[in-house]
């Protein structure tokens, strides 16, 4: 059961409120019962007459027959609605999911068991609300039917937004049955509002041996879909009303692991918009009682370009521009002070690391003290963002042009439906174009996102203007590299002592993490009041903000509350520390002697980052009689396992990005010791998909053992399992090796 | 039941489980509350059905010590208790637009409840200011006020607690975990309104901590409970509520007279159940078994209906309840049967108190009692797994009020040894290449098995072969389990058997003329350790476990054992035994882990972190074979 959980931040949100009249509840009343017997009397054979031969009774559950009926408006059809006073005039639809499930054992009757819904929601807009309806009957395991009186069983609390909630707890509902249920939401809204996007997954984690679809949509209406992964069209006919489109599939499978999948690309799946009246946008029309399947890429690339345009626009409004000027004050300062000017290539690069700034690091006297861990994990609008910056760039004389990319997690090229589907990038055009791109607190210029490596991009000229004779070349396209393992990688340099006691390992370690593998570390381990310092510097700007408040009367008694806060993060930081080598070791530090941020990797231009820790951890050395077992395998950590069910894999994956990790490691053997083994610990795979290698040599009173993992793609195709298996088992079993320190 | 009680708790949870989304902020040293009152007053309501109201007025302030920030204040209601009304103060100056949100408490184990917050998030402006909440809220029933807790979740560095009590109410207070807390009282009377006042002043306590398997707010904080025992109304009527425990029976007992169960459809499917058993005892544990099997626990706190079992036939037929539900169902059947069953109101051992204080913050819980040939036993269906006769440690030696018709009967339910729970594990191995391979079988019993059941049952049945194997491997694929055969895992009257063939991969490490053997595979309790610098309370284990282990080595032909030496540590609470003997061709490892008694005091922290540390220190101990 979804339960909303409620937390005081949470309550304390500012809502619209709703009461609803008993007018309404009594309309709500007598909508459910007629809307049951609508539903329980569809003329479905997979309903009315389940197909219970061949249970997969492996299977925590198997749903027997799901059918998604979606009708929108026509007054005609939806008298019997409660809102069926205002249809006339207001867009109006309604979704009834329903699916009849087999309960084979106590996880997913514990799935079914409860129901939590709202019967009123208010939607944003005038007049929009919606209703959810459910029925809930039960077939026994002797063929029995009963249904669930929904109305009195549940029990309604009022949550923080004054709307009514209603809980279900499902009664006689036992290991064995079969759920039947349906969930109906009746919405309305005017006529400029946003119908959701239909969604037909088909698919589930639990087999489903047959999944039909049924959409009445009214003339008044327009319809896109699109077919994706080889999901099957609809069928199409016409009513009296408007279109109606229908979809059978039998036998779906349960869904693959969840481990390196792409669900848009990978499984069966067909969207679909509706609108009211005619759809236009960009080279799309679509007539009202019209449809069009599958539209083409360019249709789609046609109104991302006007939403392109329109977010620079956007920029350049009062409020947003503010912070195009302010960028442009910092720059001004910066080559006043430095009595130059900054070449032309570098003027992007301190463009986008200025509009970090003032998006992430800026502070304020009003602002909320917020100097800890969370604030790195601040995040901002992208295309607002990369507006902006065009905006800025634009004002400083380069021109710059937005990317159209798809992310690899999302619709494919091919398969789009909507300019939402693509996501924005900025290239300059310069002779050595800069790619800007995502806007966090660690991101860095001229880095393109992993989830859009790979991608053919279309470049666009809306925000760019016209071709003028001195630009480079327009090319239409660009294929977004994919970067390489050597780009993201992790390195671990280990120096190891031993204790006297034979019981310590004594760590000094130095980590270096690079490319995709880089702002992780620096969301858990960096401080704001470091990286702020920095960046301040780098910038050129004259003041930090502490300086401001020291120096303003007013604001005197802030600078030392952001010193205590200050205080207080650094604090926090150790247990940060603690953390991460724990998560690394998959050992808890005796005690972390010391840590050191080396160099913060704020920029492209010094971009990795580089702490160094010390640490003590025990249970590493096991003791046999006067000798001793070193569990060196263990110093490389938890390793990515892959479970049985897990080991037999038939799609392709889609993984982060390509990656390394690397271990140098040094122990120092103690005086009187040998150490025997060190020959075993050499291994060697290496494929097309990755490779774990260990050299090991003993070197005086030094064991060297270095340890490399890599991942050698973003993408595999599913051919290339045993090879990623034979890697990733490889690394697994490294981690139980041993060497002996013998005594001499 | 005792809701008050389980409100604070709850309280606790969730302001503690907002807070650390502001990580920066360590309400320990930021934030405190400088001065705190709270005043309660029994006064006569109009109101019929509540005739005594207990108004309560409550100022809290709070202070910034080092940077601006915001803290949440919250407080419960529920339907038999009302907030009229809640000011906010800024640097003193009355901010009528902040102004709080109501809503229904939820939370995850309980399914619905009455009990709603209205809360708020309060702005602490600047280093130094102070901001205040002030609050006025009615108690419309003395029995549902019970207890006044001292410590909030920020330090306090004042406190007064005041309780006005007029002549004609009879209320007693009683002081509980003084002990410690700088706590001053003064009694007063009030000639004027002819009333007792007591006031309590505390200084410099220290904000509430939550802490993973630690004892119940009712051990640990410094707090008043109200024992709200008579009244005379304004119209003269004397109004009776919990004098002595005898009152507190009668009050649920006539709760209980209101069920309503219907004896027809509970003996029908009394007999369904046992059909075809003739002996009386397999009768009884069919009866639980299928309780505990086909009922779902679903947690309901509403109003009298958080007092007041749900009718039998209703449970039955919605195959869900709560514990009041559950146990009536179990006496429902059990009686149709024409055995002795009874109710019986219990505190688990969350609660410090028993029935010698006659307050509803007393019980929290409901079971059944069967009188069968002379003997006493206890049957507790929410607990799933456990068999007949065994008990779950939060109910052990507890103290339970059976229903006995107009009277009743006070008695414990017994206490277990840890042997309940033993749960044993022995292996005979060989050596074949660097892998151990052999046999292994597994028993459980009482609380292990309990454990071992739920953990099982709780993995998606599509991967329930894994689900055994991986609760048994510990997810370490290395250690191979193939041809598992369990004992039936439907039903658990019996302890619960498992015997499978095991092949332990790149267990044996090789060097040379030796090798080296690690006879420990699970080193329980091996992560153990208390951080004695953070915990403030003492250590409750789930129950009290009982670890049996042997493995049994063949020594190769041609080598010879070097054996380490063992670990015996016996304390009051705990023990743990770790043995390596060679009996012929055979190394033989024993462990035996006792867990004694499963509440660790504080104490102990500094001795049990020693002696953890040297059972992991055994733990790492190996085996050596050399070639003679």
């Amino acid at each position: 059961m979804r339960v909303l959980h409620l937390t005081l931040l949470f309550l304390l949100l500012s809502v619209l409120t709703f009461a609803q009249k008993k007018k309404d509840l009594e309309k709500y009343n007598e909508r459910a019962i007629t809307a049951r017997t609508e539903v329980w009397g569809w003329n479905i054979k997979a309903f009315n007459q389940p197909d219970l031969t061949n249970i997969d009774t492996k299977q925590s559950a198997v749903v027997l027959a799901k059918h998604i009926d979606v009708k929108v408006s026509s007054s005609k059809k939806l008298k019997a609605s409660v809102f069926g006073f205002y249809v006339q005039r207001d867009i109006f639809y309604a979704t009834t999911v329903r699916e009849m499930v087999k309960i084979n054992d106590k996880v997913a009757l514990e799935e079914y068991s409860q129901f939590s819904f709202k019967k009123f929601r208010q939607l944003n807009g005038f007049r929009a609300k919606a209703t959810t309806i459910i029925g809930v009957r039960i077939i026994k395991a002797d063929g029995t039917r009963k249904e669930v009186k929904v109305d009195e069983e549940m029990v309604t609390e009022q949550d923080e937004n004054k709307q009514q909630k209603s809980k279900l707890a499902i009664p006689d509902l036992q290991v064995g049955d079969i759920i039947d249920y349906f969930v109906l939401v009746e919405e309305m809204k005017d006529a400029s509002g946003a119908i959701d996007q239909q969604i037909f997954v088909l698919g589930d984690d639990k087999p489903i041996k047959q999944l039909s679809v049924h959409c009445e949509i009214s003339d008044k209406y327009s319809i896109r879909y699109t077919t994706a992964n080889g999901a099957p069209d609809f069928k199409i006919t016409k009513d009296d009303d408007g279109n109606v489109f229908d979809l059978l599939v039998r036998n779906i499978p349960a869904l693959p692991t969840q481990l390196w999948m792409s669900p848009y690309r990978q499984v069966a799946n067909i969207r679909m918009n509706v609108n009211y009246g005619k759809y236009v946008y960009g080279d799309i029309e679509v007539p009202a009682g019209s449809y069009r399947r599958n539209p083409l890429d360019g249709e789609i690339v046609s109104g991302a370009r006007l939403g392109a345009l329109g977010n620079y626009r956007y920029a350049g409004t009062p409020g947003p521009v503010s912070y195009v000027d302010g960028v442009r004050d910092m720059i001004k300062t910066y080559q006043r002070d430095r009595g130059s000017k900054l070449p032309k290539d570098s003027i992007p690069y301190y463009v986008f690391y200025a509009m970090r700034y003032m998006a992430f690091f800026r502070v304020f006297p009003d602002s909320k003290i917020n100097v800890g861990l969370s604030r790195n994990l601040s995040d901002s609008d992208n295309r607002l963002f990369i507006s902006l910056v065009a905006r800025t760039l634009h004002e400083l004389d380069i021109r710059s042009d937005v990317v159209l990319v798809t992310n690899k997690y999302g619709p494919a090229d091919g398969e789009l439906l909507e300019p939402g589907d693509f996501e924005y990038v900025l290239k300059t055009r310069t002779d050595k174009p800069v790619y800007i791109t995502s806007a966090s607190v660690f991101s860095h210029c001229n880095i393109f996102s992993t989830a859009h490596e790979g991608q053919n991009a279309i470049v666009t000229n809306e925000v760019g203007g016209a071709q003028k004779k001195d630009d480079p070349p327009f090319a239409t396209r660009v294929k977004i590299p994919f970067s390489t393992a050597d780009q993201n990688s992790h390195l671990e340099k280990i120096d190891i002592s031993l204790d006297n006691k034979m019981e310590q390992l004594l760590v000094d370690r130095t980590t270096t993490l690079r490319g995709a593998l880089r702002a992780d570390g620096q969301k858990d381990l960096l401080l704001f009041e470091d990286y702020y310092e920095e960046e301040r510097q780098a910038l050129g700007i004259r003041e930090s903000f502490m300086e401001k408040f020291a120096d303003s009367r007013r604001n005197k008694a802030l600078a030392e509350e952001y010193t205590n806060a200050f205080a207080q993060a650094r604090k926090d930081q150790k247990d940060a520390f603690n953390s991460e080598v724990k998560s690394q070791f998959d050992a808890t530090p005796k005690e972390l002697t010391s840590y050191r941020i080396k160099n913060m990797g704020m920029r492209h231009t010094n971009p990795d980052f580089v702490y160094d820790t010390k640490f003590i951890l025990e249970g590493f050395l096991k003791k046999a009689g006067n000798n001793y077992i070193f569990d060196v395998g263990r110093l490389i950590g938890g390793q990515l396992t892959i479970k049985q069910e897990q080991r037999d894999r038939k799609v392709d994956m889609y993984e982060p990005f390509a990656r390394s990790f690397e271990h140098d490691i040094v122990v120092h053997i103690p005086a009187g010791y040998k150490v025997e083994g060190a020959e075993k610990l050499v291994r060697n795979v290496d494929n097309a998909c990755g490779s774990f290698i260990v050299s090991s040599t003993v070197e005086g009173d030094k064991l060297h053992v270095t340890v490399k993992k890599i991942y050698k793609h973003a993408f595999e195709k599913a051919e290339s399992w045993a090879s990623m298996l034979e890697v990733i088992d490889a690394a697994v079993d490294f981690v139980g090796q041993k060497v002996l320190l013998k005594k001499a | 039941m005792t809701q008050n009680l389980k409100y604070l708790f709850l309280y606790i949870c969730l302001l503690l489980c907002t807070l650390p989304a502001s990580a920066y902020d360590d309400p320990e040293k930021n934030v405190t509350i400088s001065s705190q009152e709270d005043r309660y007053e029994f006064v006569y309501s109009s109101d019929k059905d509540n005739p005594i109201n207990i108004k309560q007025e409550l100022k809290t302030t709070y202070v910034c010590n080092q940077f601006r920030t915001n803290v949440p204040f919250a407080v419960f209601y529920d339907d038999k208790s009302r907030i009229d009304e809640v000011r906010v103060y800024i640097n003193n100056d009355r901010r009528k637009d902040i102004q709080p949100k109501y809503a229904n408490y939820s939370v995850d184990d309980i399914f619905y409840s009455d009990a709603k917050i209205c809360g708020l998030m309060l702005d602490l402006v600047k280093k130094g200011t102070e901001s205040r909440v002030e609050l006025e809220k009615t108690i419309l029933d003395p029995r549902y006020f019970t207890a006044i807790y001292f410590p909030e979740i920020f330090p306090v560095t004042s406190k007064t607690v005041t309780i006005v009590i007029p002549r004609w109410m009879k209320a007693e207070i009683k002081e509980m975990n003084f002990n410690g807390a700088n706590i001053v009282k003064k009694a007063e009377y009030d000639s004027k309104h002819d009333a007792d006042i007591y006031t309590y002043t505390a200084t410099g306590l220290a904000a509430t901590q939550k802490e993973r398997q630690s004892p119940g707010p009712s051990y640990k904080y410094p707090h008043l409970l109200v024992l709200s025992q008579s009244a005379t109304a304004k119209t003269g009527e004397q109004l009776k509520y919990f004098n002595k425990t005898e009152d507190l029976y009668a009050w649920y007992h006539s709760l209980v007279n209101k069920i309503g169960d219907n004896e027809t459809t509970i003996k029908e499917k009394a007999q369904e159940i046992t059909k075809g058993l003739s002996a009386d005892t397999a009768k009884i544990m069919a009866i639980y078994h299928w309780v505990q099997d086909n009922i779902r626990y679903i947690a309901f706190e509403d109003g009298i209906a958080g007092f007041k079992p749900e009718a039998a036939q209703s449970v039955l037929q919605h195959k869900y309840g709560d514990c009041k539900g559950m146990a009536n169902l179990t006496r429902g059947l059990l009686k149709a049967l024409g055995f002795d069953a009874r109710l019986c109101w219990i505190g688990t051992d969350h609660i410090a108190y028993d029935y010698s204080i006659p307050s509803m913050a007393v019980d929290n819980h409901m079971i059944c009692a069967l009188n069968y040939k002379g003997k006493r036993y206890f049957l507790d269906a929410t607990e799933t797994y456990i068999g007949m006769n065994q008990y779950a440690q939060r109910i052990q030696g507890r103290q339970v009020m059976i229903e006995d018709g107009d009277s009743f009967i006070l008695d414990r339910v017994p206490t277990r040894t840890y042997t309940q729970n033993t749960e044993t594990e022995s292996r005979t191995l060989r050596i074949e290449g660097n892998a151990l391979v052999g046999k292994a079988r597994h028993q459980w019993d009482g609380e292990s098995k309990e454990f071992m059941l739920s953990q099982v049952n709780g993995i998606r049945k599509e991967k329930v072969s894994d689900a055994l194997v991986r609760y048994l491997n510990e997810t370490n694929d290395k250690y191979n389990i193939t041809n598992l055969v369990s004992s039936d895992m439907e039903t658990w009257n019996h302890p619960m058997d498992i015997n499978y063939d095991l092949r332990f991969q790149g267990a044996v490490a090789g060097f040379g003329d030796d090798m080296f053997i690690e006879m420990d595979f699970r080193k329980e309790f091996g992560s153990y350790s208390i951080d004695t610098a953070k915990r403030t309370s003492d250590m409750l284990f789930q129950y009290k476990h009982h670890v049996k282990h042997e493995t049994t080595l063949e020594i190769p032909t041609g080598y010879k054992a070097e054996l380490p030496e063992g670990l015996t540590i016996d304390r009051d609470g705990y023990a743990f035994h770790i043995s390596y003997k060679q009996a012929g061709a055979k190394v033989v490892y024993q462990k035996e882990i006792i867990i004694k008694n499963n509440w660790l005091e504080k104490s102990a922290f500094n001795q049990w972190n020693t002696d953890i540390q040297a059972l992991n220190k055994a733990y790492l101990e190996q085996v050596t074979l050399n070639k003679k």
